[in-house]
């Protein structure tokens, strides 16, 4: 005699299986089957989220329980340890590293004169940076720049090189080994004044700027998302 | 600004490497999916390991939480439930806390004071669980806030695998009906 329990009405409905796998109850199998289903079936994933949304609300009747501090300090320890994942080198490598080594010899500050400093009368420090191709052979994008950290304005001038129609040249900050820092998309008339975040240090002698291509008004998801067209490093002017 | 779209700041800002951003991120967040830690784990020193782990992924990849359509809350949530699941499941297979389903009554469940404070999304879900029956609904609740498979549902209330995974199928369809009315 047959547990009427036991018998399962045909095929699991995609939701229920969406469910499943949100709760961690799929077998190796299924789950395997199912995750290559994620990576073609939009309306799964969506399925997925819906669940995950729904089933997230329970956490609500946990008690929260701060954890002690100390794994705090752990876990900021680790993350700079773990950093070099997000290193320059990381970011950069799939643009000709070459490229870039050649680029960071050029940095003999040149002054092109095609960015005035109106009115110099800040007392703070100021940088300077050449960007050049990361890669030549694909590119001949090459910028000045020039950052007066007293007034905290940074002026920017394409040396040669625009950003393809609809695509648009972005600029990023690099400091040490954190991820760039956009500041913001450069102008096509290709001379940019920018004034600088408050967010940001202004000691950045040895930092980098690059410039990398981007969709038309620029990166998506705050991170470089094209080809990197030319790095510089910041020098004290 | 909601909570909700002060987290999300955060998370932009942790993508862009902010550390600042990272630490209030952590100060806003860490009690509550410590919570979660605890609940599937059940042992602190466990817990905190699952907690570290799952704070340097939400450093490495804040840059993902846009991809997948998930409320900033419920990604971190989600992202911190299988980091404490696979450490639990890692360290092979244990025996779940006894459930003896026939003693499972509908006043385990929040009581109407929780359910007027609850809201939206919460509410929701705690209303269309207490329409499944109080034995099923266990079911679910111990699958996602314990992190319990089907073979460890089955051996903690001796009701047969095949049994159990039929039930809580046919709950979980129950549940998305009602969820989505």
């Amino acid at each position: 005699m047959t547990d009427p329990e036991n018998t399962s009405g045909g095929a699991t409905p995609d939701s229920v299986l969406a469910a499943e796998y949100v709760l961690g109850l799929l077998g190796p199998e299924e789950l395997e089957a199912f995750e290559a289903r994620l990576n073609t079936e939009e309306d799964l994933v969506i399925e997925v989220a819906r669940w995950a949304e729904h089933f997230a609300a329970m956490v609500d009747r946990l008690p929260e329980v701060a954890p002690p501090i100390a794994v705090k300090k752990k876990v900021e320890t680790r993350m700079f340890g773990d950093e070099p994942r997000k290193s320059l080198f990381g970011w950069l490598w799939p643009y000709a590293v070459g490229g870039i080594a050649a680029a960071m010899l050029a940095f003999v500050a040149i002054d092109t004169g095609l960015v005035e400093m109106p009115g110099q009368v800040a007392d703070g420090p100021v940088y300077r940076a050449d960007l050049e191709p990361a890669d030549p052979v694909a590119a001949n994008v090459s910028l000045s720049a020039v950052f007066d950290a007293g007034r905290g304005v940074l002026e920017v001038a394409q040396v040669q090189g625009l950003a393809p129609d609809g695509r648009d040249h972005e600029l990023w900050l690099i400091v040490g080994e954190n991820a760039p820092v956009s500041l913001g998309v450069l102008p096509d008339d290709g001379v940019a004044v920018i004034s600088w975040p408050d967010a940001l240090p202004r000691d950045v002698d040895g930092a980098l700027f690059a410039v990398s291509e981007e969709p038309d008004g620029g990166s998506q998801t705050g991170a470089p998302t094209g080809p990197i067209r030319a790095v510089g490093s910041i020098t004290l002017s | 600004m909601t909570p909700q779209q002060e987290i999300e700041e955060l998370l932009s800002k942790i993508a862009l490497g902010d550390r600042s951003a990272f630490s209030l991120l952590y100060d806003r967040t860490s009690a509550k999916l410590f919570s979660v830690c605890l609940r599937v784990l059940k042992d602190r020193t466990e817990a905190e390991e699952a907690l570290q782990e799952a704070f340097l992924r939400i450093w490495h990849r804040a840059n993902m939480y846009r991809t997948n359509g998930y409320s900033p809350m419920t990604w971190l949530i989600t992202l911190t439930r299988n980091i404490a699941i696979d450490r639990y499941r890692k360290a092979g297979p244990k025996a779940s806390e006894k459930l003896d389903l026939a003693e499972v009554v509908a006043d385990d469940r929040p009581g109407p004071e929780a359910q007027v404070v609850a809201s939206g999304e919460r509410a929701r879900l705690e209303m269309c669980l207490k329409e499944l029956p109080a034995d099923r609904a266990v079911l679910i609740e111990r699958a996602y806030l314990d992190g319990d498979t089907y073979q460890q549902l089955s051996d903690a209330t001796g009701v047969k695998l095949n049994t159990i995974r039929t039930w809580l199928r046919r709950s979980l369809q129950q549940l998305r009906e009602c969820l989505v009315q």
